[in-house]
Formats: C-alpha cells, sequence, structure tokens
C-alpha cells in the first residue's frame, strides 16, 4: 500500500474527527447573537486599524529565510549520497565541493552578520 | 559516478579559471565591505583593473589555444571564449567609468564593484552553458545583480522604481524562459543544447507539435526581453532612465551581450525543428524591433532615453543578423562573425557614449536632457568631439566601428538572400542619422548654457579616450578584428 | 503497516477471508483512529496535567487535584468545558480565515505525527523521505499561526502572529542543519532507517558518535524548543506582554486546538529528538530474542516502552526548562538563532562529514568517552542535588502525589 494514501486517509479522518468537534461544540454551547464582540484590547474600545504597515524587520528574517532554508535542502540529496561515495573511496571529492558549495553560503552569512542585517534594533 | 572518474577536473578548472576568479573576487570584496568599515574605492578599483587585465589575457591566451570541449553542463569554444572578451571589456571601462560614482554618499565601492563581478560571472556562465539550466541560471545572476545595481542610486526616487519595474518585469520574463525550458524538456526529455541539437539536426517530429511550439515562443520571449526586442522592450527606456549612468552603460554593453549569447546558442541549437516557423518569426521580430526603436528615437529629448530606443534599434539590427545565420544553413562563419563583430563594436560605442554622459554629470545629479549639451565643443571640446563620434559610429558612417560592423552584418543578410530585411535596416540606419545628430547640432551649433561642467577623473577620460581609440582605430582597419571574430566561431560546438 | 496487516491476516482467520488491500485499509484506518484518540488526544491531555503538577511542584504548590485521582482527569474536564463554552468569533474579524487557521495548526502537528516511528513495525506511513516530511508538513503550523494572528483583528494577535512566524522559520534552518548531521551519518531521510543505523546500547546512539553530532541534537533540541514556541522561547504568546499572542481571540474549541497543538506538539519534539540521535525503539538483541520466543507482540511492546520512555524523559527536561529558564527577549532570539546557532550548524554538518571521511566505520573509544562523560555529567548533576539538600537541609517531601 501507498504509504501516501495512508497518509491522505488518516488526514481526512483527522478532519472528520475535528469537524465532528466542532459540529459537537456548536450544537451544544450557547450562542449570544446581537452583542458587540470587539477584539479584546485591555478592555478598552480598540483603537486604531492594527492592519496597517508593519516594521520591515519581520520581514528580513522571512527574507534570508527563503535564502538559507533553500540551500540547506539543496545539501539534503548531498548527505544522502555522501556515505555511498565515502564507500567508493570518493569522500573526498564529495567533501570537497560540498565544502565550496557551504563556504559561498558562508560568505553570504559573513556579509549580511557584517552589514547587521541580523541584528534586530 | 563513472562520469566523476572520466572527468578531467583539472582542465575544467583550467578552463573555467575566470568564471572562478571572478566569483572569487566578487566574494572576497563583498566581506570586504562588511568587516572593513571604511570604504576605500581607489584601492579596490586598482586591485580589481589589474585583476581583470590579467583575466582578460588568460581569456585571451584561452581563445588562441582552446580545443572545443563539452561537458555535461559547460562547453569551451572559441564562441565563448569571444564573448567573454566583449563582456571583459565591458567590465573594465564600466568599472573605470563609475569611480566618480561610487564613491557618492551611501553607496559602498566594494558592494557595487562585486555586484558588476557577479553580473559578469552570470554571463560567462550564459556564454559557456551546455545546458539549458545553466544558461538560465547564467541569465538569474546577471539579472538579479543587474536589478540590484539599477537600483544603487541611494535616496533618488526614479532609481528605485527602475529597479521594481526592471526586477519585476524581468521575473517575468525569467519565468517565461523557465517555462519554455520546462516544456522543451517536457516534449523532448532533456535540457541538453546537444541533444536538443541533434534533435533538430535529425528533424524529428515525432515531439508534441503545439507544446513544442509553446516551448520556443516561451523561449523567445524570455530572451525578447533579455535583449529587449520589440514588443517587450517597454521597461528598456524607463530603466535605463532611473539606473545610476555605469549600469546603464553595463545594462546596454554587457547584458545585451550575454542575452544575445543565450538567443544565438538556443536559435542555433533548436533552428532546424521543422515544427517552428523559425525565419519568419526571427524576421518579423528583427523588422519590428528596429523600426519602431528608431522610430520613438526621434521623439526623445533625454539622453539616456534616447540611447536606450537606440540599443532597442540595434538588437534589431543583431536579429538581422541572427536570422542570417539560421538562414545559411551550414552555420557560415562570415554571418555569425559579423554578429560577433557587431556586439563587440556595439559595446565599444554605447559605452563610449554613456561614457561621456557619465563625465557630464555632477556627483549626485545627473545632466541628462539634450539641451544640456548645448555648446559643449565650446566648454570640453574632448568630450563634444568624443561622443560625435560614438554617435557617428552608432549611425554607421564610414570609418567607424560601427560602420564596418553594419556592413558585416548586413553583407552576412544580403548572402543569405534576406534583401528586403536588409533594405528594411539600411532605411532604419538612415532614419537614425536624424536623431543620433540632434545633440551633436546641440553641441556644436548651439551657445554653451550656463551650468559648471564637473571636473573630470583620470579614469573616466581614459575609459572614454580607451573607447574614442578603439572605434576610431578598429573603424579604419576593421579586417583583423573580423577575421578574429570569423575564427571565433568557426567551430562553434553545443 | 503493511508488515503489521501481513501478521494479523496470518493469525487471525476472519481477516483470511477478506481481499488484503481491504485488510490493508481497515488496518490503517483502525491504527489511525486508534493513534489519534487514544495516543495524540489523550496525551496531549495528561501532558498538560502532568506540566501543570510538575509546575506546581516546582513552584512549591499543589496544583490540579480535585478531578479524579490526584487531577488525573482534570485534562478531560477542561476539554468537556471547553465544548460546551461559546465560540466567539470578533466581528471585525476575518471570518473565514479565523475558523480555518486551527484546523491548519491542527493538521500541521498531526499530519507529523503519521510518520513517527512507535515500534519497529508500527508506524502509519514508513516515507521514504520520512523526516523531510516532517519538517515539511510542521511548516503548515507557522501558516495556520500567521493566518490567526491577522485574522484575529487585534494588535496582540497580530504581534503574536508576526513574532511567531520570524521565530518559527529562523530556527528551522538550524533545526534542517542539526537534521542534515542525522543524515549524513546514517545515509538515509527514512526515519525507520534512521533508527536501525543506531545501535541498542546507548554507546552506539547517534548523539555519542562523535563530538559534532553530541552538539547537534543540542542545536535540534534548542531549535524544537523555539519551534513549538515552548519558553524560554515563548515570545509569541508572552502572557505578560501578549495577552495570549496570536491566540487572544479564541474560545471554545478552537482555542483547544491551539492548545491541543501545543501539548501534543511536545511529544513530537521529544520523538524526533529520540528517533535523530537517542536510538528511537531499539532493544538490545539479546532481548529482543528473548521476548519473541515469549510471544510476538512481546518486542513490540518492549520497543515501544523504551520509545515512549525516552521521549518521557525528553519531555520532563522540556517542562523543567520552561519552569527554570526566564523568557529571551525578541532580539536576543534573533541573535541566537542567526549569529550563534546557525554558524555553529554548518561546522557540525563541515565536522560530522570529516570525521565520516576520516573514520567511515566510526571510532568506538570516542563514542565510549562521550557516553561515559555524560553519564558522569548527569551522576554529579545529582550528588550535587543531594548534597545541596543536605547542605540546606530542605524538606523534600519524596512523594509527588500530595
Amino acid at each position: 500500500m501507498d504509504p501516501y494514501l495512508s497518509i491522505l486517509i488518516l488526514f481526512l479522518f483527522a478532519a472528520i474527527v475535528t469537524g465532528g468537534l466542532m459540529f459537537l461544540s456548536q450544537l451544544l454551547n450557547p450562542k449570544k447573537k446581537g452583542t458587540d464582540k470587539t477584539p479584546y484590547e485591555s478592555g478598552i474600545q480598540p483603537v486604531g486599524n492594527p492592519r496597517t504597515r508593519f516594521a520591515v524587520k519581520f520581514y528580513l528574517p522571512a527574507m534570508l529565510f527563503i535564502l538559507f532554508d533553500v540551500e540547506v535542502v539543496f545539501l539534503y540529496p548531498w548527505a544522502v549520497i555522501f556515505r555511498d561515495f565515502v564507500r567508493s573511496g570518493l569522500g573526498a571529492f564529495i567533501f570537497v565541493e560540498m565544502v565550496i558549495f557551504l563556504g559561498v553560503l558562508v560568505v553570504g552569512l559573513l556579509y549580511i552578520y557584517g552589514r547587521r542585517a541580523l541584528d534586530w534594533d | 559516478m563513472e562520469k566523476l572518474f572520466n572527468t578531467d577536473w583539472n582542465l575544467l578548472l583550467q578552463l573555467a579559471l575566470p568564471m572562478v576568479l571572478l566569483a572569487g573576487l566578487g566574494m572576497s570584496l563583498l566581506l570586504c565591505s562588511a568587516f572593513f568599515p571604511r570604504d576605500r574605492p581607489k584601492i579596490f578599483l586598482g586591485v580589481l583593473l589589474l585583476a581583470i587585465l590579467g583575466i582578460l589575457f588568460y581569456t585571451w591566451m584561452q581563445w588562441r589555444v582552446v580545443v572545443p570541449l563539452s561537458q555535461e553542463m559547460l562547453l569551451f569554444d572559441r564562441f565563448s571564449y569571444s564573448l567573454d572578451l566583449i563582456v571583459l571589456v565591458t567590465l573594465l571601462i564600466v568599472l573605470l567609468l563609475c569611480s566618480k560614482y561610487v564613491s557618492a554618499e551611501g553607496t559602498r565601492s566594494s558592494e557595487v564593484y562585486a555586484l558588476f563581478l557577479f553580473a559578469v560571472v552570470g554571463m560567462m556562465l550564459i556564454h559557456h552553458g551546455a545546458d539549458l539550466i545553466v544558461i538560465f541560471l547564467g541569465i538569474e545572476i546577471m539579472s538579479l545583480s543587474s536589478y540590484i545595481l539599477t537600483g544603487s542610486r541611494r535616496g533618488i526616487i526614479r532609481s528605485y522604481e527602475a529597479a521594481m519595474k526592471y526586477f519585476i518585469l524581468g521575473s517575468f520574463a525569467s519565468c517565461f524562459l523557465l517555462y519554455g525550458i520546462a516544456l522543451a524538456y517536457g516534449v523532448t526529455g532533456s535540457t541538453s543544447l546537444a541533444s536538443l541539437q541533434s534533435l533538430s539536426l535529425a528533424a524529428d517530429t515525432s515531439g508534441n507539435t503545439v507544446l513544442l511550439t509553446m516551448s520556443v515562443a516561451f523561449l523567445l520571449v524570455g530572451l525578447g526581453f533579455k535583449i529587449a526586442a520589440v514588443p517587450f522592450h517597454l521597461w528598456a527606456p524607463d530603466v535605463y532612465e532611473g539606473a545610476p549612468t555605469p549600469v546603464t552603460a553595463f545594462m546596454a554593453a554587457g547584458v545585451k551581450t550575454a542575452a544575445f549569447a543565450a538567443l544565438l546558442r538556443i536559435v542555433l541549437a533548436l533552428g532546424h525543428l521543422p515544427q517552428i516557423p523559425w525565419i519568419p518569426v526571427l524576421w518579423i521580430l528583427s523588422a519590428l524591433t528596429m523600426t519602431i526603436g528608431n522610430l520613438v528615437a526621434l521623439r526623445q529629448t533625454h539622453i539616456k532615453r534616447l540611447l536606450a530606443y537606440s540599443s532597442v534599434a540595434h538588437a534589431g539590427y543583431l536579429l538581422v543578423g541572427v536570422t542570417a545565420a539560421l538562414q545559411n544553413n551550414t552555420l557560415s562563419d562570415a554571418t555569425l562573425g559579423g554578429v560577433v563583430f557587431y556586439l563587440f563594436a556595439y559595446s565599444l560605442m554605447t559605452l563610449g557614449a554613456f561614457g561621456v554622459v557619465v563625465a557630464m554629470g555632477h556627483r549626485g545629479e545627473q545632466v541628462e536632457e539634450l539641451s544640456d549639451f548645448s555648446g559643449l565643443s565650446q566648454r570640453h571640446p574632448f568630450l563634444a568631439a568624443a561622443l560625435t563620434v560614438f554617435l557617428l559610429s552608432m549611425a554607421g558612417i564610414p570609418a567607424t566601428i560601427g560602420f564596418a560592423g553594419k556592413f558585416y552584418l548586413f553583407a552576412g543578410a544580403v548572402e543569405a538572400g534576406f534583401y528586403g530585411l536588409t533594405i528594411l535596416a539600411v532605411l532604419n540606419s538612415v532614419i537614425s542619422v536624424y536623431y543620433y545628430f540632434a545633440p551633436i547640432i546641440k553641441m556644436y551649433f548651439q551657445p554653451p548654457r550656463g551650468y559648471e561642467l564637473p571636473p573630470l577623473s583620470y579614469p573616466l577620460l581614459a575609459a572614454v579616450f580607451l573607447c574614442l581609440f578603439t572605434v576610431l582605430y578598429l573603424g579604419i582597419f576593421p579586417s583583423d578584428l573580423f577575421l578574429m571574430a570569423r575564427e571565433s566561431v568557426k567551430e562553434l560546438i553545443f | 503497516m503493511q508488515q503489521l496487516a501481513d501478521k494479523l491476516i496470518q493469525h487471525c482467520a476472519l481477516l483470511q477471508g477478506l481481499p488484503h488491500e481491504l485488510t490493508y485499509l481497515l488496518v490503517e484506518i483502525v491504527f489511525g483512529s486508534l493513534m489519534l484518540m487514544l495516543f495524540v488526544a489523550p496525551f496531549a491531555g495528561i501532558i498538560s496535567w502532568v506540566e501543570r503538577r510538575v509546575a506546581a511542584r516546582m513552584m512549591d504548590r499543589i496544583g490540579p487535584n480535585r478531578v479524579g485521582p490526584q487531577g488525573f482527569l482534570q485534562w478531560l474536564a477542561d476539554g468537556v468545558k471547553s465544548l460546551l463554552k461559546e465560540d466567539i468569533v470578533p466581528s471585525s474579524a476575518d471570518s473565514f480565515l479565523f475558523r480555518l487557521a486551527p484546523y491548519l495548526v491542527f493538521a500541521g502537528m498531526f499530519m507529523a505525527f503519521v510518520s513517527i516511528p512507535f515500534t519497529s513495525r508500527v508506524i502509519i506511513a514508513d516515507l521514504n523521505v520520512g523526516i523531510f516530511y516532517i519538517i515539511a508538513v510542521t511548516s503548515l503550523v507557522v501558516i495556520g499561526i500567521l493566518m490567526s494572528g491577522w485574522a484575529s483583528n487585534n494588535k496582540f494577535s497580530l504581534l503574536g502572529g508576526m513574532r511567531s512566524a520570524a521565530q518559527i522559520i529562523s530556527y528551522e534552518i538550524p533545526a534542517g542543519l542539526a537534521i542534515l548531521v542525522v543524515v549524513l551519518m546514517s545515509g538515509s531521510l527514512s526515519l525507520q532507517e534512521i533508527i536501525k543505523a543506531q545501535g541498542a546500547h546507548p554507546w552506539n546512539w547517534f548523539i555519542f558518535d562523535n563530538p559534532f553530532s553530541f552538539c547537534s541534537f543540542f542545536i535540534l533540541f534548542i531549535s524544537s524548543l523555539a519551534e513549538g514556541n515552548r519558553t524560554p522561547f515563548d515570545i509569541p504568546e508572552a502572557e505578560s506582554e501578549l495577552v495570549s499572542g496570536y491566540s487572544t481571540e479564541y474560545s471554545g474549541m478552537r482555542f483547544v486546538f491551539f492548545y491541543f497543538e501545543e501539548w501534543a506538539n511536545l511529544y513530537l519534539i521529544a520523538a524526533v529528538g529520540v528517533t535523530l540521535f537517542f536510538g528511537g525503539w531499539q532493544i538490545p538483541p539479546s532481548v529482543r530474542e528473548w521476548a519473541v520466543g515469549v510471544h510476538f507482540v512481546l518486542p513490540h511492546i518492549l520497543e515501544f516502552a523504551t520509545f515512549f520512555i525516552k521521549a518521557m524523559s525528553l519531555v520532563f527536561v522540556i517542562i523543567w526548562i520552561r519552569w527554570t529558564l526566564p523568557r529571551l527577549r525578541v532580539d536576543q532570539l534573533m541573535a541566537m538563532c542567526w549569529q550563534y546557532l546557525i554558524p555553529l550548524g554548518f561546522v557540525m554538518v563541515l565536522g560530522t562529514a570529516t570525521w565520516i571521511v576520516l573514520f567511515p566505520q566510526g571510532v568506538p573509544l570516542v563514542r565510549y568517552v562521550l557516553f561515559s562523560g555524560t553519564l558522569g555529567l548527569f551522576g554529579y548533576f545529582f550528588y550535587r542535588v543531594v548534597f545541596h539538600l543536605r547542605y540546606t537541609k530542605a524538606e523534600l517531601q519524596f512523594n509527588p502525589f500530595v
């Protein structure tokens, strides 16, 4: 049996269970209609709109994440075949290849570090 | 794994050394910019110039001795090395040009230099790519660097706007290119140029015609954007105007050369596919590009926009050469050699013209309206004379390199039997004379306007002088260079 | 799973009449629902009770002790209470996204359980990209959290969601690098293969394989804490400044889903750590042979117990950390990830690769030294604890159920 099929089955099952729980809760819980359901802001009427422009420093990790996570993902196939290469005597070769790749990556990391892109404030 | 055993890594490193060195230099510059608080543009420039001269010499030696070799992903032949030489010369001149610009407020010279180097590495990857994926990779490295360079004029809205436009449209074009590559892979089962070429030579019609046509169409859209061919040229004037002038020069010369290299390789590899109407498509593309580029240029009053449209028109002339090269079934050395020669000629005269524009500008603000050139001949005769020569060369007046280039290019087209296209191209050249003369008339026949001309720096003068000398010398004695260009394309491999 | 079903078919006459595919499907559904109903859900509940009790002990309190024996059924009471609460959707919220977010969070956590191995046979889906799959689906949680933060139209929620997203995605990189170290050593992404590549004895575990993998475990552990929004990295829901972070506006069942994710995630963190570094379900071959002789189910029970005990120890450490360490600031958090853990992670990857190239068979001496060193550290720690207890003459009640 395809393992991904079992994932699908379980996903459907989980969806049914959570949906059922929500349904049960909707059946049982009280519903107060007509009351003003404002967002919580320490008990006062909310001031202004939270959906304004957000500090750019939150986006910087996002951008750096894209860069580095993709690079790390590139490393996985290498890691999987690494032992095979070592066994067939090409360990040094594949190691050096990856050192070059990582070297380029580390230069990037050092650069963003040096330019203080990683400082939160 | 056996491929790894059979690969001569020493040879590969030796052949690809220029790329490796440039990338290494770029990365060291980045580290310098990160860890040395003081920026030292002069030292960096000196070191870089020496290094690039060395790499230029090394590439030239490689050009002389190289035996065509195609690895899995990279190929090394004279064609690629000759294009390398063109972009290296471009880089050299652009680095000289931007000496004033990088010392401006808020700019770090090392970062700008590093981006230029990375862009050139990308271009070299395009030249040496033996696989559509490598070519795409090269195009992306080159494009991303030039997006950032376009926006590197700190605090100037126009620069940011240009960078944003260039980035969004460029990414869109890259998507087209990638989709085209994916479709080509889907139809043929390979992305390597060699296998695509053998498929195309065998006139294999087994592939899905619709998908293949879509693939080629997408590839042409993507590449057409990069070379600024006409339906896809709209970004060019805005980006050329907003970018710092040295960067504009770099884009007009280097990026266009590399994009043409990619176009040539792909068109020549896929050119014999029976399903694709290559010749009519390229014919129309080139006719549109040069006509519209020239006609719109007539109305421009801004020197950088004028040069942008002129570069669109020149892309049209080059496309004439590409069409002719494809028509001459045996990869005709004369026609293709003409394209390579013209790429070199075009790069030099564009760099020279933009160099004069850089020299006119103050630190920070730029002088770009045509009216600012009034009476330049009285205030700075050398700059006026140089700009005149470059513009005349672009118009194709004899005794300049532009004339020689156009001659070889159009001769190839006539040889291939494209009389209509050649006549159109010549008519276009005549039209172009009109707008190329506009600044010349302003410089020589109008009274000077009262603004102070900034002092000229030596690197800038050296760059302009270098371009001027080459344009004139090779304009008068073009045959040696043309022989070299023919030599370059003799043993084209895929 | 298929093997388990085959075994069942062999031993059960009733199933032999059915087509095999149907049996597989049945086993799948039964086992999946068992896992969800009898393992994950109660586990998440019970662990919440455990945590509250442990926390109480550490704070010299008693903790919940009313519902059931020693308050053991507190989690059920809480669940039923939440079921009966009103499901409030703020009128200014983005209703659709607000309702959708808890499901995403829940799905991201629950889907990861699918490829967690419980014993050598009991694993719902033994994917050949197992660990990769876990990294991938747990990323779904970030989307859910960000979505809930944005949809609530509440400033605390938005801040919490943004902080959480920045934190989780940043710490995914060191986690990925630490996992890479394990993949390097095992040469496979499948969780079962990774466990099989280790031995049953502690010195054969990957954590003691070499000094670099030893450090990698701590990188992974710290990153997992941060990815699970656990203290000391719980700034997204820092109650003293952000009320309850991204889940401020949630109530009733939807709130439970968020907390369900949080508690179940504890086990997930521990299970991944145990699988990758502590030999998973491995039991010594001699014990195994003996168990097989007794009954064919016994080795599975032993394996499950091994895995569970190891995982629970890690869970306890996580709870312990929560009530020991103060919360980090945002800037400290990001600095820790980008300036320390990621460079360290790169060093570990390179170091492990070098180690494998130099010693393809491993170095037993290093394993023993690392193992006994760790053991010695633990011994010293307990010695100090006992020493201090004696020195301060603290009144220690050894009975945890007061």
